[in-house]
């Protein structure tokens, strides 16, 4: 790789690392696994740049490595989360988290409650606003399924968040 | 004052969830290589680069620079002269490759299912795999049991697990099979048996939230979430193939010409997801490989070379440019980027329904390719498929994976089932690669199969295979 390459990698690296990293936080709901996935998958990228680089949209590539990866962790270790992801989202912040409050407990334990892929296509749709083509493309399936795991994931979202969004909504205020 | 959906994604958005060094990240992502291996596996690795290198300078000492059959060379993702090779080989599967294979992603995985069918259980053998297209690797899937789909196969993705259904053998007097799959545990399951009576012979579509099938005019929708089947109507004749077609689903199927010595027409009917009510449809000038593509349906009638599309808000059948490619079955299709790739096949069978069984390969179609082309949606224009490092083959099967299609499977000329696969990289970017590459001879390769010599004492039937090559769904 040459330096102009290495200049361009490490552009899209910038871009693309920070949400992409806190889209897989929420799906696997463990910082360390979270670097495991989003290091493994950048460094896919690295090692084949020469072809990622000819790509029309390179970071929806590192995304989609990304997710599936995130995707197949959650699922692989599914019943040990199902107990365990709630009691972590409960454990409180973040850390370093500055901002937290009991709305944000409520998101993460709401998404904890989520199957790996509608965890997935609702940290794709909200966190990093991809609409829901891309989101199928990510996940690596249909557009009409992401759309059944958005609508459900929403569905649950907006069940766990209700009290929260009933005053939100009433006030318009925040 | 702010819609829920938009106060989910502003709390979404506004979450406090502190990013590590992105600096240090990314030298470590660096330093890291793609897939960290340790112990065994890298030594594994070390050694297959060994061989790798070995059989490469092997190759070069011998001056190999085209596959011996004529077809193109293989071009890996390693060569310095190709860097966007259209077309990479993948690992063969790990086991044996039962018959026609269905493949279906399944989550991030890439799922294959096959079956060799025989008139009981005993002599029925079926099996799957998966594959991950990020890392390339096969891993065989674990037996269902004994009472496993094998002929007229329904597969659905639910988005967590895996609807197989279908018939259990070659005998068709059998109920249904259902079963499910779940690749996080790996474990199958037995669906409730679906409200469907009579021979077995469904077909079916995914909704997207229920898994709708139908046989002989009854139908019946699962869904995943309560683990329980109700009923839906039905066509009002006995449908044969179900394309999903966003909110509707077209049924298509032939019925006899009165007054005829069994002559076929073709007819359809279309069902509306939302009222669930059927209307009669105007019937598929041609039948084969379909894809929806947003707003019609495309579909292949590659045995004459042509291309219609379905619009379901007009009931019209429209012929798109023809098909650049011989006459042909048994091709396979996927749709990527806007564009419709269409590889493979046997040329099609001239041999008259009842007449003497001709010795004629021009009469009995037994030519396989390995050659295909592209079509591209919006334009309405067809271009030559860069040539496959694949051999000759009919029946493969083909999906997409995000920019690429995945060849997998398919059988020869002499109707044995084959193991290995190709990605092709089709979509965005690599248009480049696909226009500076010039139309491809036809490549067709003619059947010399001699039978098996049996055993000492054994005697040979004679008949047609038991599953069909031409890759058409299993039936």
């Amino acid at each position: 790789m040459d330096a102009k390459d290495e200049s361009e990698y490490d552009d899209l690296f910038r871009a693309e690392y920070p949400a992409v990293w806190r889209a897989v936080l929420l799906i696997v709901f463990d910082r360390d696994i979270a670097d495991e996935v989003c290091q493994d998958a950048f460094a896919a990228v690295f090692a084949h740049w020469e072809k990622v680089s000819t790509y029309e949209r390179p970071g929806a590539w590192v995304r989609r490595v990304a997710i599936r990866r995130a995707v197949r962790v959650a699922g692989r270790d599914r019943r040990r989360q199902a107990t365990e992801l709630a009691g972590q989202a409960r454990a409180g912040r973040p850390e370093g988290a500055s901002r937290w409050d009991e709305t944000s407990d409520l998101i993460v334990e709401a998404l904890a409650a989520l199957p790996p892929h509608q965890r997935a296509a609702i940290a794709l749709h909200y966190l990093l606003d991809l609409p829901v083509r891309d989101v199928a493309t990510a996940i690596g399936c249909r557009e009409a399924t992401a759309n059944v795991h958005l609508h459900r994931g929403r569905k649950h979202l907006a069940e766990m968040l209700r009290p929260v969004l009933r005053e939100e909504t009433d006030d318009g205020t925040r | 004052m702010m819609e829920p959906d938009e106060l989910v994604r502003s709390r979404m958005q506004e979450l406090d969830l502190p990013v590590p060094d992105v600096e240090s990240a990314m030298g470590a992502a660096k330093r890291r290589g793609p897939i960290r291996r340790t112990g065994r596996r890298r030594g594994q690795a070390v050694a297959a680069m060994v061989a790798v290198a070995v059989l490469l300078v092997v190759m070069l000492a011998v001056g190999v620079t085209r596959r011996s059959d004529g077809s193109a060379p293989v071009v890996s993702a390693g060569d310095p002269a190709a860097p966007a090779a259209p077309w990479q080989m993948l690992p063969a599967l790990p086991g044996p490759t039962r018959g026609t294979l269905n493949a279906m992603m399944a989550g991030a995985d890439v799922l294959v299912w096959g079956a060799s069918v025989g008139a009981t259980s005993a002599t029925t053998a079926a099996g799957g795999y998966e594959l991950d297209p990020d890392t390339d690797r096969w891993r065989s899937i674990p037996e269902p049991g004994i009472d496993r789909p094998v002929l007229r196969r329904v597969l659905a993705w639910t988005g967590t697990r895996v609807l197989l259904l279908g018939c259990a053998t070659g005998t068709p007097a059998l109920p249904v099979q259902a079963l499910s799959y779940d690749p996080g545990t790996r474990v199958w399951a037995a669906l409730p048996a679906p409200p469907l009576a009579g021979s077995c012979d469904p077909y079916g579509v995914w909704s997207g939230a229920e898994l709708l099938v139908w046989q002989n005019q009854q139908g019946a929708a699962y869904d995943p979430i309560a683990n329980s089947w109700r009923t839906v109507s039905a066509p009002p004749g006995t449908g044969r193939d179900a394309a999903l077609m966003g909110p509707k689903v077209l049924v298509t199927s032939t019925e006899s010409l009165p007054r005829t010595n069994n002559e076929q027409r073709r007819v359809a009917w279309v069902f509306d997801l939302q009222t669930e009510t059927w209307a009669p449809a105007a019937p598929p000038p041609v039948w084969g490989p379909n894809a929806w593509v947003g707003d019609r349906l495309l579909v292949l009638g590659a045995s004459s070379g042509t291309l219609f599309a379905y619009d379901p808000s007009t009931d019209a059948w429209t012929r798109r440019a023809d098909v650049p490619l011989a006459p042909r079955e048994g091709v396979a299709s996927a749709v990527v980027d806007g564009r419709f790739v269409a590889w493979g096949g046997i040329a099609a069978s001239k041999q008259e329904p009842g007449a003497p069984l001709s010795t004629d390969p021009e009469v009995l179609g037994d030519a396989t390719f390995s050659d295909g082309a592209i079509y591209d949606i919006a334009a309405d224009r067809w271009s030559a498929l860069p040539p496959s490092p694949l051999s000759p083959r009919s029946g493969a099967a083909g999906l997409t994976v995000g920019g690429e299609v995945l060849i997998i499977g398919g059988a020869d000329p002499c109707v044995q089932y084959l193991s290995d696969g190709a990605r092709l990289r089709a979509g965005g970017s690599s248009d480049r690669t696909m226009a500076a590459t010039s139309n491809p001879p036809t490549t067709a390769t003619r059947a010399s199969c001699a039978p098996p010599e049996p055993p000492p004492g054994v005697t040979v039937p004679v008949g047609p295979p038991a599953t069909s090559p031409t890759g058409t769904p299993v039936r």
